[in-house]
């Protein structure tokens, strides 16, 4: 695997979103968060997530010692641990809200929601496809703008990171049709990854979502916010003005800061409620959390479904 | 309400800074994006009317909590019933008394001293729109200024010069004259100070005689004005005050007769010190016996006849101004008699001439046309047994006896009671004379003594009753005093019709005729009137032997120089002018120190007279013409100073319509009293006490906001 090289303590920094976010490439960005992550796996609880033996790579403090190859120990007297490749025919899907809101960055954050959703779809991207898994894309504002079907080979990673990287935020956020959309257009089941800020009617995200569900397909909802869009630190008089409909609103944040946490926390949670519900895994992430929350839960997620 | 700072009130204009902040920050908010606003536009309608209430309310407490602070810096204060007027804010009238028994000995000092401060304190709470009347007073008011003035410094200086004078009280005149000024101003607040002892004595006899609830104020705008009685009493009001002194021939040479009156002093005998005012050798020391109320008088022998006067002198008690009294030796030199007589020289004149002039009598005889001339430089003119004067004459007489002069009139068989009732007894006011009455057959009237202790009697051992010579009058005149009093009473009392026991003229009250000598209950021989002496038989051979009696010279002497002294021995009081007949030539009137009183020769009622300016200070006073003593005169204080006695504080204010008046009872804190008083209670703790209420208020309903503002919650 690409990164081996790399000593893991410098290539989990790049799990940081603010490290990322000093990367122009998106390629650059995904193969350095996945091998950040790898780096990582040791100290993790994964106990990893190929079946099939890929090659050896020398032992580090923290491996599991089952995963030791005690035969070359004994032949050769050195610790290699063995690393397996997973035979697999999984086929992801990737879905990118592009939505004006997804443009939102606060001055607290690294990058942008919609940054940090195409740095984490292309992080995916990257290890789905080493895993031989079949990635797709669906790009989607106010309507589907592009649909890429999942193909496992490694050169659709390039057509995957463009078209993540291409198109600039736009329109409103509208989910529902989007998601009705793919759930007919992907005939296979497979695992559904939604990266969006969901601001849309929770009835209609999560009727589409249902819809995947009812297509016996996996799902997971990477929710992605900015820490200002969670926290509301707001202290002077503003007037908000909306990213997608232009809208304006003047008002004091500090004094309906409290109640705007409370409607934002219950708007999460009901997302969260609804999905698992529907057995739907939910991740909130902002835009400060490192990517490796976002991947084990994919590999979670993953782990389960094979 | 009114403020003591009112210029703070700008500060009111403070109170529109958060509002101006409020509004100022409002048209500035800070434009921000966001990627939806769903959430705020919900939460921000439900919470929006709570918002604005609470934004409101803040602004509204920080707003009054500037404004209260504004308001206790120009501390406010909550005044009385005021009526509507123009112009300075508060006028004071500021009525102190000064007379002789605020000198007393008080608590604090003096009761004048303590009155001074007490003005002190009234300057002190006046504000710059306020302004003040300084009455002094005693027997009338001495304004310190025409009208009110806001000048304090002057004011102050004024209050700072304010001493006991020696006059008597008159509370009456003054508060009149508070009353027209306070009628006056048109002032927002009129307030009468009336700073006094309150002497019983000033308010005349009706209150301090008669009882609580006599006294009524006069009239004025006490409706309008709040008065205040600062009563400043003496820390005792025991007191015994000399009434008079005066010298008294004696058989045993000079004698001081010396008066007191004791006001709750202790009974008993006290020590009484006679020094000379000229040298101050003790001339005499002796007791006056005094009851714990009431009067005592005694006769002190004297080593000597001072050469202008006397003090006598009790030890010092409540009041220091009436422990001393001075008198003065009257008359100095020769008196100067101007006998007018018709016909051969008559006995009186014969013992009038008689050792002249080391007598002490300078006797000139003149006949009706010169005595118009030389009146003027008489001390005495003696009318000798006239049937009856021509006009000029006439005239003469009577302007001499109405400047001062002293008259001695014979009336004897040739007066025609027509002429003398008409004219000069009526002057005089001894009565009406009646046909001459003749002595019954064999038998004879004998001249008894009727007074005891008048020293143109000094020497005689006769008691009154008993004849005063074995001489015996065969004829007199009827008199009818009942029908005295119409012309008596002009002019000073004689030096010796002080006090005493005399036998006053019946039914006339307003006479101050007495008869010295009689020849029976009804018959006066010798009356004596102001300046006057009135015999009413001939003193001559015909009529009776007196005049070849051992008495005859000597009562002829001591009657004469008796009037002689008369206008110079009374005492004045201050306040009095002293009058004099005088003639031509440089007069000066000076006091013992050599400092000059001012004086003038006037024309009064055809007559030349002395006349000196108002003389304040008591003392021994000489009278000088051309640089020669020719009188002395004493000014003592009133005797009515004496009596400390305050009239009843709830009479006081019972004067006062509808009992308008309250008492100030001075202190330390006379100040803030005043100003509460004035301005009512001064409210600035109250609205610094609200604003930091409304500050504790705004800073909890704005933390209250600020926790919200600025809280790390998170949601789940």
């Amino acid at each position: 695997m690409d990164g081996v090289g790399m000593s893991a303590a410098g290539a989990r920094a790049y799990l940081d979103p603010a490290v990322v976010a000093r990367l122009s490439h998106l390629d650059v960005r995904a193969r350095l968060v996945v091998e950040g992550f790898i780096a990582g796996m040791h100290r993790s609880p994964f106990h990893g997530f190929s079946v099939e033996f890929a090659e050896h790579r020398p032992y580090m403090p923290g491996d599991p010692l089952k995963n030791l190859d005690w035969k070359v120990w004994a032949r050769s007297d050195r610790l290699l641990v063995k690393q397996y490749t997973e035979e697999t025919n999984l086929r992801c899907h990737l879905l990118l809200d592009l939505s004006g809101s997804m443009a939102f960055r606060s001055e607290r954050a690294a990058m942008s929601k919609l940054d940090y959703a195409r740095s984490l779809a292309a992080a995916l991207a990257y290890l789905m496809l080493h895993q031989q898994d079949a990635v797709g894309a669906m790009l989607f504002a106010d309507k589907p703008l592009r649909y890429l079907p999942a193909r496992a080979v490694r050169s659709h990673l390039d057509e995957l990171l463009k078209a993540i990287g291409g198109l600039e935020p736009q329109g409103r956020t509208k989910l529902g049709p989007a998601l009705h959309e793919l759930a007919e257009r992907i005939k296979r089941r497979g695992l559904i990854v939604l990266l969006s800020d969901l601001m849309d009617q929770p009835a209609e995200v999560l009727l589409g979502l249902q819809h995947f569900r009812h297509r016996r397909h996996e799902v997971v909802v990477f929710h992605i916010l900015d820490p200002d869009e969670i926290e509301f630190p707001y202290t002077d008089t503003a007037t908000f003005v909306d990213m997608e409909s232009g809208d304006r609103l003047t008002t004091e944040p500090w004094e309906i800061a409290r109640r705007y946490r409370e409607r934002l926390a219950a708007w999460s949670a009901q997302y969260a409620r609804v999905c698992r519900e529907n057995r739907i895994d939910y991740v909130r992430l902002d835009t400060r959390t490192p990517f490796d929350q976002a991947l084990l839960a994919y590999l979670e997620k993953r782990a389960r479904l094979l | 309400m009114s403020f003591l700072n009112p210029l703070f009130l700008f500060g009111l204009a403070a109170a529109s800074i958060p509002i101006l902040i409020h509004l100022f920050t409002r048209r500035r908010p800070r434009e921000t994006r966001f990627p939806s606003l769903e959430f705020l536009s919900e939460v921000n309608r439900s919470e929006i009317r709570r918002l604005k209430l609470r934004q409101w309310l803040l602004l509204l407490l920080r707003t009054l909590a500037v404004a209260a602070i504004a308001l206790a810096m120009s501390r406010p204060a909550v005044k009385g019933t005021l009526g509507p007027a123009r112009g300075a804010a508060t006028t004071v009238v500021a009525l102190v008394d000064q007379s002789g028994s605020m000198g007393a000995t008080s608590a604090g000092g003096t009761a004048i001293g303590e009155a001074r401060r007490a003005v002190e304190g009234l300057l002190a709470t006046l504000g710059p729109e306020d302004e003040m009347l300084l009455v002094p007073y005693d027997q009338g008011p001495h304004p310190f200024s025409a009208r009110p003035i806001a000048d304090a410094g002057r004011l102050r200086a004024a209050s700072q010069a304010l001493v006991a004078t020696a006059r008597a009280t008159d509370h009456a005149r003054a508060l009149e004259f508070a009353a027209r000024a306070l009628a006056e101003s048109h002032a927002l607040n009129r307030e009468l100070f009336w700073i006094s002892d309150f002497q019983a004595t000033g308010f005349g006899a009706g209150a301090g005689g008669v009882g609580a609830g006599a006294w009524r104020a006069p009239a004025g705008p006490w409706d309008r004005a709040r008065v205040y009685l600062m009563p400043f009493a003496a820390a005792h009001r025991a007191n015994v005050g000399l009434t008079d002194a005066a010298l008294e021939p004696s058989e045993s040479g000079a004698a001081l007769g010396v008066s007191a009156t004791s006001y709750g002093g202790p009974p008993g005998d006290l020590s009484v010190e006679v020094r000379d005012a000229t040298d101050n050798a003790e001339l005499g020391r002796g007791f006056l016996p005094m009851p714990e109320q009431g009067d005592g008088s005694t006769l002190l022998p004297l080593a000597r006849l001072p050469q202008q006067g006397g003090v006598a002198i009790i030890p010092d008690d409540a009041l220091a101004l009436d422990n001393r009294r001075v008198f003065a030796a009257g008359h100095a030199g020769a008196a100067r008699v101007l006998l007018r007589e018709d016909g051969p020289p008559s006995p009186l004149r014969l013992a009038l001439e008689a050792g002249s002039p080391a007598s002490g009598l300078e006797v000139t005889t003149v006949d009706a046309t010169a005595l118009p001339a030389r009146i003027a430089e008489a001390d005495v003119v003696v009318l000798d047994d006239l049937a009856r004067m021509g006009p000029i004459e006439e005239q003469a007489v009577l302007d001499f006896h109405r400047a001062g002069g002293g008259v001695m009139v014979v009336l004897g068989g040739r007066a025609d009671p027509a002429f003398w009732n008409g004219s000069l007894l009526r002057e005089l006011g001894v009565g009406a004379i009646g046909p001459v009455e003749q002595a019954p057959a064999g038998a004879v009237w004998r001249l008894k003594r009727a007074i005891a202790g008048h020293p143109a009697l000094a020497g005689f051992p006769a008691r009154p009753g008993e004849p005063l010579s074995t001489a015996g009058f065969h004829a007199t005149r009827a008199l009818d005093m009942s029908a005295a009093g119409g012309g008596a009473g002009r002019g000073g009392a004689s030096g010796a019709g002080r006090g005493g026991a005399g036998a006053r003229v019946a039914g006339a009250a307003r006479s101050a005729a007495r008869v010295l000598l009689e020849f029976d209950r009804s018959r006066p021989a010798l009356v004596e009137a102001p300046h006057a002496l009135v015999f009413t038989a001939a003193l001559d051979a015909q009529a009776s032997d007196f005049p070849v009696s051992g008495a005859f010279l000597p009562l002829i002497h001591q009657s004469v120089k008796v009037l002689a002294r008369g206008t110079a021995a009374a005492s004045l009081t201050p306040g009095d002018r002293y009058t004099a007949p005088a003639g031509t030539g440089t007069w000066r009137i000076d006091d013992t120190s050599g400092h000059e009183v001012p004086s003038e020769l006037v024309a009064e009622s055809g007559a030349t007279r002395l006349r000196s300016a108002p003389i304040e200070q008591p003392g021994l006073y000489r009278v000088l013409k051309n640089g020669a003593l020719r009188n002395t005169f004493a000014v003592n204080p009133p005797a009515e100073e004496s009596d400390l006695t305050p009239l009843p504080e709830a009479t006081l204010i019972a004067g006062f319509p509808d009992g308008r008046a309250q008492v100030l009872r001075p202190g330390a804190d006379l100040t803030r009293r005043v100003r509460e008083a004035r301005y009512g209670r001064e409210l600035w703790t109250w609205f610094v006490i609200t604003a930091l209420m409304l500050l504790v208020a705004e800073t909890i309903l704005a933390r209250w906001g600020l926790g919200a503002r600025t809280g790390a919650e998170t949601p789940a």
